[in-house]
């Protein structure tokens, strides 16, 4: 490896993306809102802080699919490697092509542009990355030609930022799965040939488990994936899309000794449904799920969390083999007081679930879809799992009494610890071809639903807070300033529900 | 600055074993026009059978700004692979890409006289106005 002379491929992204957090990626959240009643820079250090980076600018910790796009390149024999956005000039001279991967591009996926819409402001993650994109370092290695290629989950933004485009000069948009597609893209861009403008990677083109490379430096907070895609088929999702592959345990245990030998101690379980870990469709098996707990908790010195669990299958599971209570009891509890993970509700209304979401309450029907949430709640709250919810407003064929029956169930949820997210609908997944939800679309019952959840979600936070998060004394600052912030929102908390239905009066005029 | 592009051979394994059709993309195309399009291209690739698409496309318009007229294609497609690039603004890039290739599948939407022309003079078939 010619590390002294610089590296030709460079794959990066901007702050927003190359932090670890604190450690809590729950705060990298954050960074989809605009600074809200804090000067941008705090915002910024609260929820994206500069990462660790050796001499070369290499970072300790990295985004996980960046890792897998190194790790292919890497195993390729190109001489590539991650380098943080502050340090890319370091590599000024060597740089033949510059990588850029992001969740939210522009701002234009769940939430970022739901509090784009409420508040007029431009989220940091939007702002970050413009400043990264108009850097001195990105203009000049565009200045020599270095070719750029972007990728990752908002691929599908730049669709929509043409502009951006031929401004920042961007070569190639990969959109989807990369180990397949992107040596020959980086053969090509080393060799001066032309690229392709778009490239979408459809089924044939996707990797198998065999086909997916470890990776070779530490992932943000020891992210790491179990699966790939989703049996559920939800139509809002692009997930489900991809064919569903189920990562082997050795294949996940190196992917932890990577992390620990950088010096992450806890690990993130990635996937759709961890329950669904080699099930049997979507019914959780107990013995895969146990055994890949046993082997990640052996490995991993620290605490776990899980990426996302699916209602239904938290139900189906308790209530069937007692295994989240085994789980939580006999191996997750003994180490660590909770475990955080995100879930999905989406919607209260049985109508609405069986057009978007046949399968999510599977093995349960969709009429029972309420009663699997409310269940799947208790369930979680009983066993110390603290769930971040999401709901979507303004999904295609919504009603008002569906926005209703959202209303209705999330009473019924008051009682149980969780965040829950109100998100405004995204053309994503089979549905991505259809309208964006927009403030002009925004309704009173919609309103109703948004201050319930602000309700629901401070009151607990700050349980939470006292409870089990930021305990430790090294981040006593940012417990300070988060206290502060919701405090600050409970004070307001009046004033938010005149400001959107002025929202909605200034639409009515339109 | 972005550059054109055009390229024919090709190293790339999403572009391997391939549909390939021409979009020719002019001003003026209406979002009822762009649906008829998606619609045109997507019987033309599925009647083939082929999982893997290598778009070409000719555009006045300029590179990525054509992608305002074609990105509903990309939206409706779910199951192929897709490979677009950018060959050319100009109806003599046309006709070099149908030389070049063998006697693609040309799709024209918009305003763009010069290009039927060119066509017609060469007497090329196989072609789609919307």
């Amino acid at each position: 490896m010619s590390s002294c002379k610089g590296f030709e491929i460079v794959i990066t992204s901007d702050r927003t993306m190359m932090s670890n957090h604190h450690g809590k990626e729950f705060l990298g959240f954050m960074t989809t809102a605009p600074a809200i009643g804090l000067p941008k820079w705090l915002w910024m250090w609260i929820a994206a802080p500069k990462m660790k980076v050796d001499s070369l600018g290499r970072p300790v910790e990295a985004p996980y699919g960046l890792r897998k796009v190194e790790a292919v390149l890497q195993d390729a024999g190109y001489n590539a490697a991650i380098v943080d956005p502050d340090h890319i000039h370091k590599h000024i001279d060597s740089m033949k092509v510059l990588m850029i991967g992001h969740h939210d591009f522009f701002a234009y996926g769940p939430p970022s542009c739901e509090w784009w819409m409420l508040t007029g402001k431009e989220p940091v993650n939007r702002v970050s990355f413009r400043e990264f994109m108009e850097s001195p370092a990105v203009r000049e290695a565009e200045r020599r030609g270095a070719k750029i290629i972007v990728g990752g989950p908002a691929a599908w933004q730049w669709l929509w930022a043409l502009e951006e485009w031929k401004k920042w000069g961007v070569d190639c948009v990969i959109d989807g799965e990369a180990e397949l597609v992107i040596t020959d893209i980086v053969e090509a861009a080393l060799n001066n040939e032309p690229l392709p403008d778009y490239v979408y990677v459809g089924p044939a083109d996707t990797p198998s488990v065999e086909q997916i490379p470890i990776i070779k430096g530490a992932s943000v907070n020891g992210l790491v994936e179990i699966m790939r895609g989703c049996p559920r088929g939800c139509r809002f999702c692009s997930v489900t899309l991809r064919p569903l592959r189920f990562m082997p345990i050795e294949h996940i245990v190196k992917e932890i000794e990577v992390n620990v030998r950088a010096g992450v101690k806890n690990a993130i379980l990635h996937s759709e449904d961890v329950l669904l870990y080699y099930a049997d469709g979507v019914k959780p098996r107990p013995e895969p799920v146990l055994r890949l707990h046993e082997a990640v908790l052996k490995t991993t010195p620290g605490s776990i969390a899980w990426a996302h669990i699916s209602l239904a299958a938290t139900k189906y599971a308790e209530e069937k083999y007692r295994l989240i209570s085994k789980l939580m009891n006999d191996m997750i509890i003994p180490r660590q007081k909770y475990i955080g993970v995100e879930v999905g509700i989406e919607t209260g209304s049985v109508r609405l679930a069986k057009i978007i979401m046949p399968a999510k309450a599977a093995p349960y029907s969709p009429e029972q879809w309420p009663e699997v949430v409310e269940d799947a709640f208790r369930i979680m709250h009983e066993n110390h799992i603290v769930p971040a919810a999401t709901l979507i407003l303004g999904l295609p064929e919504e009603k008002p009494e569906d926005i209703i029956a959202t209303a209705e169930l999330l009473d019924k949820l008051k009682p149980y610890r969780s965040l829950i997210v109100p998100m405004f609908f995204v053309p994503m997944g089979a549905f991505k071809n259809r309208e964006w939800f927009k403030t002009h679309g925004l309704r009173e019952e919609h309103v109703d639903v948004l201050i319930q959840c602000l309700r629901h979600s401070v009151r607990w936070a700050e349980d939470i807070m006292n409870r089990f998060y930021i305990r430790e004394p090294l981040l006593l600052p940012v417990r300070l300033v988060l206290k502060l912030f919701l405090s600050s929102i409970r004070k307001n908390m009046a004033k938010v529900k005149p400001a959107l239905e002025a929202i909605i009066a200034n639409g009515e005029r339109r | 600055m972005v550059k054109q592009q055009v390229a024919i051979k090709t190293r790339l394994r999403i572009e391997n074993n391939s549909k390939r059709i021409v979009l020719v993309i002019c001003d003026g195309v209406s979002s009822a026009e762009t649906m008829i399009l998606v619609n045109e291209v997507t019987k033309k690739i599925k009647r083939e059978g082929k999982r893997r698409v290598l778009i070409y496309v000719i555009s006045p318009l300029g590179r990525p700004k054509y992608f305002e007229v074609i990105r509903r294609l990309i939206q409706e497609n779910i199951s192929l692979s897709m490979s677009i690039r950018y060959s050319g603004s100009k109806p003599e890039n046309l006709l070099e890409l149908i030389r070049k290739l063998d006697n693609p599948d040309v799709f024209i939407a918009g305003l763009c006289r010069d290009f039927i022309q060119a066509l017609d003079d060469i007497g090329y078939k196989n072609v789609i106005v919307i």
